[in-house]
């Protein structure tokens, strides 16, 4: 998750972005992009929103980076970007819970003509994330769902280690009890 | 994994099961062509090692480029508006090397006209995110009281959350935008006791936009050179830094009589940043106030909680009525349409919508119109100007303006018709004087319609013009 250019083709990757070769920077961060997704989608609820705040991201982190000297991961120094910017999202109102609530219900309806235990389960599990605040949702995303040890997720978040567990005690009290329909269904 | 940071590995298999949409399906192509508008820094050499560099520039927009959020530097500004002169603050930059944040580029050509001044100065503000700086402001309490300087803190955010800090204690105010909650820290001097005021709506006309000690310094400003026709432009040194400068007359209003405002003011710009240095304002030559801004820091982080500081000790709580809904939330809530712009000037977004079945404040002149019913009130922003647009039922009263000034001031609005939109068939007031946030008003289709905010009299025409109600 925090691969940082090691190999010798890796760091002329960066070295070619750095000199501003967009198709090398968008190599560049191309495998970083699904998970930078699912913080970003789940941060602010709507696609919309996501592409707002990772085009701003990203755009950012081009113009950043010829100061990248890489004493950061790379990983986490790009997420410590798109964070910010789904901060900023976030602070603009770009959040539009109802109309991502009301998607996922469609999928679900489209599907199975039955009750679909695992859609449902689905559905509380983003639900609850939805419902607590954004600061509990980045570190529970950030450490539980990317793999993030508190140090990393604090860097990102830009907060000491020990706000990242006392936050993420209270996710995971918050969302605990969401996992009850998971676990029944046969993956 | 110490145990202190055990994974819940279970929670995290669910989350990572949830789904993930794709990219839009324009996001590539607009994500490409931003960063072929980047330049690469100058010295950057692609065989050398990663290290520091200038930071990238951003060319001039290009016309035809798409972007997903607009976030154009150059703005098409014009017209004629005045500035509020009762209270400016202006802003006088001293920066510091390493001073952290964003430098803004340079404003190219030295401007020739008033008008082309202030265009800069619009051009500045609306690209800016963050804004930290000292205010000191420099003003007689009385006429006949000796100027008096207190200095302040001031924070502002293009999502709309301000503060202001009285250096060394006093006045402390914090207004979060996304939350529409205003704190103000209790007062030992005055022996006020803090208050916290919730279900604020986003701005005019039941709220300000901003602290008039703050607001008005720099769209004002802006305002000010727009209107300043043919009034000359002088390069000078300002603290060590090249400006520009330029005397407009001040628009007189009663308490002027008096020597409470000014009769002229001297605005100095920064030509680095394109951002007011220093306003000085004068009645028949004597100083009346003069705002300055220093330690001026642009599109640095900003710690945490500065908009919604603790406060100690107990505190007043008290209630705006509004509550931050969606438009669509709006209409299924009063059953009528709430107005939305088909038109903004470039580079504004939407920011939130507040809306409000009653509020405790009327509004209007001397809070003289009736009460507040089913309002509506969604913020539009673009850096650090902002523009509101407003709906409440009629109910069959008789209204004046909404965002009026209060008594004394010689307003001379100017009787405006429409052709077009929502107000199509209707006429209202525009306001463009110098001491009033700019703004129109009309009565429509059962509707008290106002739009108010940082535009010149030509885009508050067409942004009026425009409403539509909401699909």
């Amino acid at each position: 998750m925090t691969r940082t250019p090691t190999t010798p083709a890796d760091r002329r990757l960066l070295q070619r972005a750095q000199a501003g070769d967009p198709a090398a920077f968008e190599t560049l961060i191309e495998p970083h992009d699904r998970q930078l997704r699912r913080l970003a989608f789940r941060m602010l609820g709507d696609r919309g929103a996501m592409d707002d705040a990772l085009q701003e991201a990203y755009v950012k982190a081009y113009r950043s980076l010829p100061r990248f000297a890489g004493d950061a991961a790379f990983g986490t120094w790009l997420y410590r970007i798109v964070a910010n910017a789904c901060n900023d999202e976030l602070r603009r109102g770009a959040r539009r819970r109802g109309d991502t609530v009301l998607d996922e219900a469609r999928d679900v309806a489209a599907g199975a003509p039955g009750p679909d235990r695992a859609a449902a389960a689905h559905l509380d599990l983003a639900a609850a994330l939805d419902a607590i605040p954004p600061d509990l949702r980045s570190v529970v995303l950030l450490v539980d769902a990317e793999g993030m040890s508190y140090d990393e997720a604090g860097e990102v978040l830009g907060v000491p280690a020990g706000t990242v567990a006392s936050r993420l005690n209270r996710a995971r009290a918050a969302l605990r009890p969401a996992l009850a329909g998971y676990g029944e269904v046969p993956s | 994994m110490t145990r202190e940071e055990e994974r819940d590995e279970r929670l995290g298999a669910a989350l990572r099961g949830l789904d993930v949409p794709e990219h839009g399906p324009d996001f590539a192509a607009n994500l490409r062509a931003r960063l072929e508008q980047e330049e690469p820094a100058a010295d950057a050499d692609a065989d050398s090692a990663p290290g520091a560099a200038r930071p990238r520039r951003r060319r001039a927009a290009v016309a035809d480029a798409p972007r997903r959020r607009v976030r154009i530097p150059r703005l098409a500004l014009g017209g004629g508006l005045a500035t509020a002169l009762a209270v400016l603050v202006a802003a006088f930059l001293l920066l510091t090397p390493n001073d952290g944040g964003r430098a803004p580029g340079g404003l190219g050509a030295a401007p020739v006209t008033a008008a082309e001044l202030g265009a800069r100065v619009g051009d500045a503000l609306a690209r800016i995110e963050t804004l930290q700086a000292v205010l000191v402001v420099t003003e007689r309490p009385s006429p006949d009281l000796p100027l008096r300087t207190t200095r302040y803190r001031l924070l502002r955010t293009d999502a709309g959350d301000e503060r202001l800090m009285q250096i060394g204690g006093g006045f402390d105010r914090a207004y979060d935008a996304f939350r529409g909650v205003e704190r103000e820290a209790a007062d030992a001097s005055n022996g006020d006791q803090a208050t916290v005021t919730s279900g604020l709506a986003p701005g005019p006309p039941d709220r300000p936009l901003g602290d008039l000690r703050a607001q008005q310094q720099l769209g004002g400003v802006a305002r000010a050179l727009r209107a300043a026709g043919a009034a000359p432009v002088r390069e000078v040194t300002d603290g060590g830094r090249p400006a520009w400068r330029i005397a407009v007359r001040a628009e007189q209003d009663v308490h002027a009589l008096a020597g409470d405002t000014g009769d002229r003011l001297e605005l100095t710009i920064d030509q680095g940043t394109g951002l007011p240095l220093r306003i000085r304002e004068t009645y028949r030559g004597r100083l009346v106030a003069e705002r300055r801004l220093q330690r001026l820091r642009i599109d640095a982080p900003l710690p945490e909680r500065q908009f919604d500081p603790s406060l100690s000790g107990p505190a007043t709580e008290l209630d705006g009525g509004f509550a931050q809904a969606t438009l669509q939330q709006a209409s299924a809530r009063f059953g009528y349409a709430p107005l939305a712009p088909g038109w903004l000037p470039q580079g504004f977004r939407r920011a939130e919508t507040a809306i409000a079945a009653t509020t405790p404040s009327p509004t209007g002149a001397e809070g003289l119109n009736p009460p507040t019913r089913d309002a509506v009130s969604t913020a539009y922003r673009r850096g650090l100007d902002t523009l509101v647009v407003s709906t409440r039922k009629v109910d069959g009263m008789k209204w004046s303006d909404p965002v009026a000034l209060p008594e004394g001031f010689l307003v001379r609005p100017q009787r405006a018709c429409f052709r077009t939109g929502a107000l199509a068939g209707s006429c209202g007031e525009l306001m463009v004087d110098p001491r009033a946030t700019p703004h129109v008003w009309a009565i429509a289709g059962g509707l008290v319609v106002t739009v108010a905010g940082d535009l010149t009299q030509g885009e508050l025409e067409r942004v009026a013009g425009s409403l539509a109600p909401i699909g």
